[in-house]
């Protein structure tokens, strides 16, 4: 029962904070969404038994993606650039959203079948960690040496865009 | 009620094309990717209890989770470059700086 309301409480979140960050002009607002529907969604994987994966989650997208975009472009160009001006509504991208929508609504629930809240196990990050320096280790090699290669692109980019 | 989780990924994924589809801003725009990519990977996260191995799922989920960091910590430095150097952040405005840009 528990489970129920908090799923749903989580998705209600999901929902708003998505749509605010869409819908938002100012990049500051949009942000905010964005950080919380990532709340949110943590929220979903804990209802799902996967707390660890959760707390990952949290921190990533919370604790550095949204925190590194707030500091990274607010603090680096004026407040004009960061918000759009209002431009009519585009039933065009409005169409393929509602498409997006119904497809993938439709296929997920034709996928989850006879899943309940009550098939999902939790997965310990010992399991996950045997993984990963296991049968997985050249993956994570792989996206080691991309968020390395990311890093310094960033630093890069942002150290030769000054000097200019 | 697991369905909630499933309307929760498709509006997700919905939000994003529509952020990609209507926003001209760079950063906007790689905002709205970063809610279809994570669409993609609670309905991953969804479909566990059908995995073979779940802690291999779980797995591939977590290193999709630093391919999106990695996406959007690029992203922004690319956005942020852009908005100081060309006083814009518009995608149309600099696609046609093709050509255009001093090396």
């Amino acid at each position: 029962m528990i489970e129920n309301v908090t799923l749903l409480i989580a998705t209600a979140g999901l929902i708003v904070g998505s749509a605010y960050a869409v819908a938002s002009r100012k990049l500051f607002k949009a942000v905010l969404g964005f950080a919380v529907s990532m709340l949110f969604l943590g929220g979903i994987y804990f209802v799902l038994n996967q707390r660890f994966f959760a707390l990952i989650h949290i921190i990533v997208y919370v604790g550095g993606v949204a925190v590194m975009a707030l500091f990274a472009y607010i603090t680096s160009i004026s407040a004009e650039e960061v918000e759009e001006s209002a431009r009519p509504f585009n039933w065009l991208a409005f169409m393929a959203a509602a498409a997006t929508f119904v497809l993938l609504l439709a296929a997920g629930l034709k996928m989850l079948g006879g899943i309940s809240l009550n098939s999902y196990k939790p997965i310990s990050a010992f399991l996950v960690g045997r993984v990963l320096l296991g049968s997985r280790l050249f993956e994570f090699e792989v996206v080691s040496v991309l968020l390395l290669v990311a890093l310094l692109a960033s630093i890069a980019i942002a150290v030769g865009g000054k000097k200019e | 009620m697991i369905e909630l989780a499933v309307v929760a990924a498709a509006f997700m994924a919905a939000a994003g094309i529509y952020g990609l589809l209507s926003r001209r801003n760079l950063a906007f725009v790689v905002l709205s990717l970063e809610l279809i990519f994570n669409a993609g990977i609670l309905l991953l996260v969804l479909l566990l209890p059908s995995a073979t191995n779940q802690a291999d799922t779980v797995s591939a989920a977590l290193l999709l989770l630093a391919v999106g960091a990695a996406e959007v910590a690029f992203g922004f430095a690319l956005a942020v470059v852009l908005a100081r150097k060309y006083r814009t952040s518009d995608i149309l405005v600099l696609t046609q700086l093709e050509g255009k840009v001093e090396r």
